[in-house]
């Protein structure tokens, strides 16, 4: 063992629910494997893993780096608040990143972009769009038989994980990130502050007791964003990628996904009354822009009036 | 005073109003997000028929200090040597052309990418004040008069941002920010590799400097210790004032020739824009989208012209990074 270890500046804490394979690409591309111009001990990734029939487990889970911690947890309630809490708490760097759906994987400049997003401003919040793979969004696609096959199939076509930009030209924004890169969105699958940030938000909010934790991440990206003297950095030229897994709102069938959004949607209206708007927030752009970026530059700019 | 961060080099000659204007744009209060200490503006005129009001640099806020000198010749490259002595900063901004007035974001996202990184080249897209670019200026009827009116209309001492409601794109980067630049004329970089790329080279002689400024955007942006940032929502504009290729004047095709020459004698190969991948850093403000909008219009035709002809949109960048390769396996 080493006697001198060097803290980690960025923690990732990253939660794993019944989708082991998909969890495993998304690990991949937060090794130092794929991410760009970083080594292991810049940063470290947490990998909270709630129980259940389809496990990721410690091995699949540490394969691709040695700066991967993994939990494997009991968790009586069907919402990763608790676990993305705990997973937080284990963190050693002095920034965190909650990444609460386990199935986005990354493009390869997330981790060296909000490192230097840091640099520029310790109290930053960094953030990047979500995507979704494939052509359509997956809760439409899953209706026209989408599917775990398919995806696959579109993922050999870019020969993932070689470019991993090339992700874009199998993606569309996903449905929380319509609203394109000029404005804040209502969430975001990478969010990332300071470790005294995170402190002063009291971290998920715990109520959120429903399916996938129904709105707690939007929840926790406004607070952060209204969070006083928090300037909001957009790494517009990298993004999360939803890979199909059968989650609950983006891989369940129609009419099963309205009552279950029903209920979530009730559940967060108890919690924060009519107070739900996206954060009223323009984002500082930070990034370099892959070729493959420029059609959803195109797409964004049409989402905004000049101001 | 403490050492500044930064140190910004401005040449004057023969344009005094817009000189000041400049400079306005440069000082503490125009300027957001950052600290009058922070930096200080070293304004270096050659001396002409119509010199600056010094005492009009003194009341600016903020960190200027004017040195008038006389230039036996007509090219600003001394002045831009001698500026550059006076620069307490180990990091400068270089404006060649003092004409150029800048949005208020410059500076605080100047200081944001060196903060990232000791090699920031920060460089700022040059727009043209007018609706046409000022070298055709007669053809368009346009004047001075004409232009400090649109500047009035705008109020662009509180408005600095609708400075790119009255411009257009300039002849140096006339595609955009995703494509390369000829040259910036509003570029920051570390005074080590202002150093290392043999500072201004006096050797360009010709009006203006001829060809200087190209040679030293190149010769920067090849740097092996600079890293390029592009702000995307901020510019640079230029003011009319009887420039040498920024005018209509005759010959200047002839002119053009003549400093291309000098250029190809000078960086002894021709020249070619530096394929450099710039990291984009900054707010977009409303007026600057139409801008960006262009710019993705015609990166999308560059990506699809690369790809025809098999060609790496960032060449430069790329041979950059395997140089740094070869340099850290030695």
């Amino acid at each position: 063992m080493a006697f001198f270890q060097r803290r980690p500046r960025l923690s990732i804490v990253v939660i794993v629910y019944k989708m082991p394979d998909q969890a495993e690409k998304t690990l991949y591309s937060l090794s130092p494997l794929y991410q760009q111009g970083v080594s292991e001990r810049d940063y470290e990734v947490i990998v909270v893993e709630n129980h259940s029939d389809r496990l990721l487990g410690s091995e699949r889970a540490t394969r691709h780096a040695g700066n991967v911690r993994y939990f494997h947890r009991q968790e009586t309630q069907r919402t990763p608040v608790h676990a993305i809490n705990f997973g937080a708490a284990q963190a050693k760097g002095g920034h965190v990143a909650i990444m609460i759906d386990g199935a986005r994987m990354l493009t390869p400049g997330v981790v060296k972009l909000a490192l230097d997003a840091f640099k520029i401003a310790p109290e930053a919040a960094v953030s990047v769009p979500g995507f979704h793979i494939g052509h359509k969004l997956q809760q439409v696609a899953v209706n026209e038989g989408y599917d775990e096959a398919a995806e696959a199939e579109l993922l050999g076509s870019i020969a993932w994980p070689q470019d991993g930009y090339r992700l874009y030209d199998i993606a569309v924004l996903s449905g929380s990130c319509q609203g394109g890169f000029f404005q804040a969105n209502h969430e975001s699958n990478f969010i990332a502050m300071s470790q005294k940030k995170w402190k002063a938000l009291g971290g998920m909010d715990p109520r959120y007791n429903d399916f996938g934790g129904g709105n707690a991440n939007l929840d926790l990206y406004k607070r952060l964003l209204e969070f006083p003297d928090t300037p909001f950095y957009l790494l517009f030229g990298e993004g999360s990628f939803h890979q199909f897994h059968g989650g609950v709102t983006t891989g369940t069938r129609k009419a099963e996904r309205d009552v279950i959004y029903k209920q979530l949607d009730d559940q967060d209206r108890a919690f924060r009354g009519d107070n739900r708007t996206p954060p009223n927030v323009r984002p500082i752009l930070f990034g370099a822009p892959h070729p493959s970026v420029y059609r959803f530059i195109r797409y964004s700019l049409d989402k905004v009036q000049p101001q | 005073m403490s050492r500044p961060l930064l140190s910004i080099i401005v040449i004057v000659y023969d344009m005094p109003r817009q000189a000041l204007n400049t400079l306005y744009s440069l000082s503490p209060g125009y300027q957001q997000g950052v600290d009058a200490e922070d930096y200080e503006v070293i304004v270096v005129e050659n001396r002409s028929q119509r010199n600056m009001d010094a005492e009009a640099i003194a009341r600016l806020p903020g960190n200027f200090r004017y040195f008038l000198r006389d230039e036996p010749g007509v090219s600003p490259a001394a002045a831009i040597n001698f500026a550059f002595a006076q620069c307490r900063a180990p990091f400068i901004g270089l404006m060649i052309d003092g004409a150029r007035m800048v949005t208020p974001g410059l500076l605080q996202y100047t200081l944001m990418a060196r903060k990232i990184t000791d090699e920031a080249l920060v460089v700022v897209p040059g727009y043209h004040l007018g609706e046409h670019e000022q070298q055709f200026h007669l053809s368009s009827g346009y004047t001075e008069a004409r232009e400090q009116q649109m500047l009035e209309d705008i109020d662009w001492r509180h408005n600095g941002y609708r400075l790119f409601q009255i411009s257009c794109l300039s002849g140096a980067n006339p595609n955009g920010i995703f494509h390369p630049f000829m040259e910036c004329n509003c570029l920051f970089m570390d005074a080590d590799v202002f150093r290392g790329i043999g500072q201004a080279d006096e050797r360009f002689d010709l009006p203006g400097g001829g060809a200087l400024n190209l040679a030293i955007y190149r010769k920067a942006a090849m740097h092996p210790r600079t890293r390029s940032f592009m702000l995307a929502g901020e510019g640079s504009f230029h003011q009319l004032h009887g420039g040498v290729t920024t005018s209509e004047v005759e010959h200047r095709q002839a002119i053009l020739d003549r400093q291309r020459d000098q250029l190809t004698e000078l960086l002894g190969e021709l020249f070619r824009s530096p394929t450099v991948e710039p990291i984009l850093l900054g707010k977009i403000p409303g007026p600057a989208m139409r801008y960006l909008e262009h710019s993705v219009a015609r990166g999308l035709h560059r990506v699809q012209r690369c790809k025809e002809r098999n060609e790496d949109m960032y060449a430069d960048e790329h041979e950059k990074e395997r140089n740094r390769q070869r340099a850290l396996e030695y």
